[in-house]
């Protein structure tokens, strides 16, 4: 109660102080009354140094444009990010401008902390550039409550340094599952003369998104909306068991290798042709694997389908506090941050893919760069419905996979014991 | 105060109460820093965590009352069952062996010899440097896949040395994480350094004229005189034991992994309080970590009686 007490306190001070700066200038205006777009707001993200740096690049550009608006920053590692957010969550004293991830966006619309963005668009927010479905992973209700920055959709990426070397073909989009696993055994028989050796996968069922996207082929809901398990613990096992025959004969990379190599992975350190994962971690890929040379395409299809279902996730969403005292000036922000292509130039692609072509054209392309654009334009036909949005307690969930996958791989569980823990885990953490 | 037969002036026994008022009054006010500190820091968040550990709680949201569901979930969910029993592994194996180690150690250091003060440092050195982290960082890349401990045994006939080393082998995570901790005996030694410095010298020439062996030495004479050292270090020890944290998870990367191999329990704790923000969970682990510790440190020195001599005195 004491932590309440005080965040109210703090909270009330906040407001006292910024109701003070507000003073003459005519105080707050509704949405649309456009002159209210003064005063001082506060924007809070997560990210390393490099990215503070870049978002003060930013908003010294804002400036310029918004002399009148005065923004106070603040930034944490993504670990303290949710602790110090949580605190103010409960305590109703959020920043005005908070940047947030899909995983938080359900539990923060569930307890109304967020200004509904749609009041304000075609006015002082503009989102004629963004994909439908893209806004759609910001939505709650059909209340608009988060602008993405960047997008990515999922997908597999292979190194051709490494399969140049061992002299096989790149995998296609083409390929379905036991197509993928034939092609992953070419690779490992290549592979074997390497020292250490070189593997074509490491298990795809590792994580919960590729479960996801699993469920998403077939048109399955994932999460109902009152933030539930939209599937059963057979599809869980069912999931697992299409790796069955490839971890018993030994096609995937060793559990023992991963695991020493964490956190890079085999993928990252060269040793494992393909990764499963979000287009904009390309990035990443590039910098761990020490190589531009990677490409890019769909996983594989599943049994008899003939193309795949992809959705774009945001990577990261500007939000606006219900409680702030400025939403013209907050708005403005949101508006700025995420249509100039001048900010679009300033971060590259390091906040995902730009959402909006205008910003996607303004990016000085890295060679990375190129191979997700040229994915993106490839599967843009694809990508046809919104990313799931996610329950209170996805985190838990998601480490809860890995942790139980990784017993999978060391032969400690079965499938079914898998299903039953990562159930009973949610039935404590997906109670909201 | 020796105030002898002063006890009959009452005049004289206010004022002596008065200066201890006064003197109890002072020692209060320097305390009061660290009083502060403790009542506002220590006392204050335990209790809030005590009262925590029958909520549910996720910061977010207020703390639910949900009385002792925290704790009976805790003896359901295998993690925990998990985390209790490596933990419980590491502290009766790790700790004894350290002991031992640096008790060795001290014993080579207490001979004079040239050079021992540069010897002393050098192997104090792995406890100084960096509370751990950056020797758990040297600990990982010697045991990783490919590394030293992996090009070493695939030269003397183990398994090729590409394949996942030490740290990716389950089964051989703990024998790695007591070696680190024995690695770092530099605390406890000095602590026996100190106490063999203390044992009279004369007593091992008399047991040396009366025909005592280097052995019957150590058992008749080192080990008693060293008792009430030897208990000090192995309770801080035993209770640090129970707290590793830091090279878990740093070797693991922050998983807690291969397949839960170095889920110790303060790591468990913190991946249900600032990963999954299971508030109420993570204090009831908390607690239930307190009892245990309090627990063993008790049996500690109901035992103590028995084996732990302390001399010039009759306790």
């Amino acid at each position: 109660m004491a932590r309440r007490t005080a965040a109210a306190v703090l909270a009330g001070g906040i407001a006292l102080a910024l109701a003070a700066c507000a003073g003459g200038s005519g105080g707050s205006g509704g949405p649309g009354s456009g002159d209210g777009a003064t005063g001082e707001i506060t924007f809070t993200w997560w990210g390393n140094e490099e990215r503070a740096a870049q978002f003060e690049q930013a908003l010294d550009l804002f400036t310029e444009e918004h002399p009148d608006i005065e923004v106070l920053r603040n930034f944490n590692s993504w670990a303290d990010y949710w602790t110090a957010r949580n605190t103010e969550a409960a305590g109703r004293s959020l920043p005005d401008v908070v940047m947030m991830d899909v995983g938080y966006l359900g539990q923060y619309a569930q307890k109304d902390l967020f200004l509904d963005l749609s009041e304000y668009e075609g006015d002082t927010l503009d989102t004629s550039g963004f994909s439908d479905t893209l806004l759609g992973s910001g939505t709650v209700d059909d209340r608009l409550l988060g602008v993405p920055l960047g997008s990515g959709v999922w997908s597999m990426m292979y190194n051709k340094d490494l399969l140049d070397g061992l002299g096989v073909e790149y995998p296609t989009d083409a390929m379905d599952w036991d197509d993928f696993a034939d092609w992953s055994r070419e690779v490992n028989e290549a592979g074997a003369a390497v020292s250490p050796t070189q593997y074509g996968a490491e298990d795809p069922t590792g994580s919960l998104p590729s479960f996801m996207y699993h469920l998403m082929q077939d048109g399955n809901e994932v999460f109902t909306e009152d933030g539930q398990a939209a599937f059963t613990e057979e599809d869980v096992v069912d999931f697992l068991e299409t790796g069955d025959e490839q971890r018993e004969d030994g096609t995937y990379f060793p559990a023992e290798r991963s695991a020493a190599l964490t956190p890079l992975g085999g993928f990252g350190a060269g040793q494992v042709a393909t990764w499963f994962n979000w287009s904009t971690v390309l990035t990443q890929g590039v910098a761990d694997t020490g190589t531009e040379n990677l490409g890019m395409v769909t996983p594989p299809l599943e049994p008899g389908a003939d193309s795949h279902v992809l959705s774009e996730k945001a990577s990261m969403l500007l939000t606006v506090a219900s409680t702030t005292e400025k939403p013209e000036a907050a708005v403005t922000l949101v508006d700025f941050l995420a249509n100039s292509p001048e900010v679009a130039a300033i971060f590259g692609t390091s906040l995902g893919t730009p959402a909006t072509q205008e910003r996607r054209d303004a990016v000085d392309k890295s060679a990375a760069d190129v191979v997700v654009d040229a994915y993106l334009a490839d599967v843009a036909d694809q990508v046809t419905v919104s990313y799931p949005l996610l329950p209170v307690g996805y985190g838990s969930i998601e480490a809860k996979w890995v942790e139980l996958h990784e017993q999978i791989r060391y032969g400690q569980i079965t499938s079914e014991e898998f299903a039953t823990e990562l159930f009973a885990e949610m039935s404590l953490a997906l109670n909201g | 105060m020796a105030a002898p037969a002063a006890t009959t002036d009452p005049g004289r026994v206010r004022a002596t109460q008065r200066k201890k008022r006064a003197d109890t009054r002072a020692g209060y006010a320097f305390l009061s820093p660290w009083l502060i500190g403790f009542v506002a820091l220590t006392a204050g968040p335990m209790i809030a965590s005590l009262y925590l550990s029958f909520t549910d709680y996720n910061l977010f949201s207020d703390p639910r009352f949900t009385g002792l569901e925290n704790y009976q979930r805790l003896f359901a969910d295998p993690n925990f069952v998990q985390a209790a029993k490596i933990t419980v592994t590491y502290v009766l194996l790790g700790t004894p062996v350290k002991l031992i180690a640096a008790l060795a150690v001290a014993m080579l250091l207490n001979n004079a010899r040239r050079g021992q003060g540069f010897y002393r440092s050098a192997f104090y050195l792995p406890s100084l440097i960096g509370g751990s982290v950056s020797i758990a960082i040297v600990w990982k890349a010697m045991f990783i896949d490919d590394g030293i401990v992996a090009r070493v045994s695939e030269l003397v006939g183990g398994g090729p040395a590409g394949s996942g080393g030490w740290v990716g082998d389950p089964g051989r995570t703990m024998p790695m994480l007591i070696l680190l901790t024995v690695w770092q005996f530099g605390a406890p030694m000095v602590i026996f350094l100190a106490g063999l410095k203390q044992v009279p010298g004369e007593l091992y020439e008399a047991a040396a004229v009366d025909g005592a062996g280097p052995v019957r030495r150590f058992l008749r004479i080192t080990l008693p005189m060293l008792s009430p050292v030897l208990f000090f270090n192995l309770l801080l020890e035993t209770i640090h034991a129970f707290q590793i944290f830091n090279s878990a998870f740093i070797i693991s990367g922050g998983t807690g992994g291969p397949a839960r191999s170095t889920l110790f329990y303060t790591l468990y704790l913190y991946f249900r309080g600032f990963r999954d923000f299971q508030m109420g969970y993570a204090s009831a682990m908390a607690w239930v970590l307190v009892v245990v510790v309090g627990l063993v440190t008790l049996v500690l020195f109901r035992t103590s009686k028995a084996w732990v001599h302390y001399s010039g005195g009759n306790r």
